[in-house]
């Protein structure tokens, strides 16, 4: 009794911790937050967009710790399951079944449906505190720097107002 | 089974050594990590609290780092043209605004969600959603004109000051500016919190009435924010600007909040100027 309640309590810890062979992607139609720790409160190391493609490394509860790149940059985190697609690929062609197989089939149960998409998990409806914590990523830190160059000289406004005749 | 499960749970719970329970440090007796964690959420506070008056650079710190969540969430559409055409004429208004006394920068967010962000320190947002939604150049300088208000009423920074952080002393203030460290950063979040979870309705109502002062004075026909509004309404029944729904008041009652304001406002005749053309020859 005792050995088969070991082999179930490792077989249930096995298939939380281990890392998943299938394809994953980003569904959330607002992209997804990664965390840096799986916890709502850990520091948003970066968003990936929808459609990004990503690989589940490990899985805890809710939580998923993902790999995925943008552009050349990759980025490894905690992502919210919700946000994580399995991408389904058209099956192979079956081979020829066996009298065997065919027969298994029949206690076979159904493939299990396509998750719905889990809007607003972190998306932009989503909008609060939660999204607030977003941090600063360097290339945003420069398009902001970018952006104090952007100093408009004051003969320019002056022809502006000229041109549209408006009060100068 | 069903009934008897509140039972079982009540009878495990009783019978369960206290220790069980335990989660690992989290006394209140100090030695703990949330006893440690409440003493740094003090010394935040009374830090934080201090920094009743914000200058114009320190709101500059603060709204460079809030302007850098902003973009990081949406990112920012690459049209040096349309952002060149934005920034004189933003400029142009902020020139007849009651602030003209710091420098503003003008972005455009790569979302096609209809909505516009101030950031503290004159960074002003308009996704590209508002540019595809306005028809004339007086439409769109109404929405730049709103946003400028909330640079030049300060609604962030006084929503920082009103809030719990700021109630007590004033000693530290220069600090957290100069030495960016946690308590900026608990001040960015903050103010990027108001800002995305949008300003309470009577900063809005008074964005609108400045809004309309400022295309008043520079000469733009100020009837345009009346249309902006009723633009907004119509999408809003679309279901396209469901973020900007839940951040203002909606459409309907600004216009009719606007519509009383305009009254009390020594405005001139409306000019009829929209300068729909030029606006064309810049969209995206």
């Amino acid at each position: 009794m005792r050995l088969i309640m070991i082999t179930l309590l490792m077989l249930g810890l096995s298939g939380t911790a281990l890392a998943d062979d299938a394809s994953y992607y980003i569904g959330a139609r607002s992209g997804a937050d990664v965390f840096e720790s799986p916890n709502k409160r850990a520091e948003v190391t970066a968003h990936l967009p929808r459609k990004n493609s990503v690989t589940v490394l490990q899985k805890r509860r809710n939580w998923w710790k993902v790999e995925s790149a943008i552009g050349k940059q990759k980025i490894t985190g905690w992502v919210f399951e919700g946000a994580v697609r399995k991408r389904y690929r058209a099956a192979k062609a079956k081979k020829k079944s066996s009298f065997l197989s065919g027969f298994a089939s029949y206690f076979r149960s159904p493939e299990p449906p396509q998750k719905t998409a889990v809007l607003g998990v972190r998306g932009l409806e989503d909008i609060g505190a939660k999204s607030a914590g977003r941090a600063a990523t360097e290339r945003a830190n420069k398009i902001v720097k970018w952006m104090d160059t952007l100093n408009v000289p004051d003969d320019a406004v002056a022809a502006f107002i000229d041109e549209g005749d408006l009060n100068p | 089974m069903k009934r008897s499960l509140p039972v079982i749970i009540s009878i495990i719970l009783l019978t369960t050594p206290a220790s069980a329970f335990d989660l690992g440090g989290f006394g209140l007796g100090g030695s703990g990590q949330l006893g440690e964690r409440l003493g740094q959420a003090e010394q935040i506070f009374r830090v934080a609290s201090s920094l009743v008056p914000i200058s114009d650079e320190e709101e500059r710190v603060l709204g460079k780092k809030v302007a850098s969540r902003v973009i990081a969430r949406y990112g920012v559409e690459n049209n040096s043209k349309m952002t060149f055409y934005l920034n004189i004429m933003g400029t142009a208004i902020a020139q007849r605004s009651d602030r003209p006394d710091i420098p503003y920068h003008f972005a455009i967010l790569a979302t096609d969600d209809v909505n516009a962000y101030a950031c503290p320190g004159g960074y002003i947002f308009l996704t590209r959603g508002v540019l595809k939604m306005v028809r004339d150049e007086a439409e769109l300088a109404a929405v730049l004109a709103h946003e400028i208000s909330h640079v030049t009423e300060r609604h962030i920074v006084n929503a920082l000051r009103n809030s719990k952080f700021m109630k007590v002393g004033t000693e530290v203030a220069a600090e957290a500016f100069q030495t960016p460290g946690p308590l900026l950063e608990q001040m960015t979040s903050f103010a990027t919190d108001a800002l995305f979870k949008g300003l309470n309705k009577k900063d809005e109502y008074a964005s609108d009435a400045k809004s309309i002062e400022y295309l008043n004075r520079l000469g733009y026909d100020y009837p345009a924010m009346f249309d902006v509004l009723a633009l907004l309404d119509d999408r809003r029944k679309q279901g396209a600007t469901k973020v900007l729904s839940k951040t203002h008041p909606s459409p309907q009652t600004r216009i009719r909040q606007l519509k009383s304001k305009a009254k009390k406002l020594s405005l001139d005749e409306p000019t009829g100027i929209r300068l729909s053309s030029r606006f064309a020859s810049h969209t995206l």
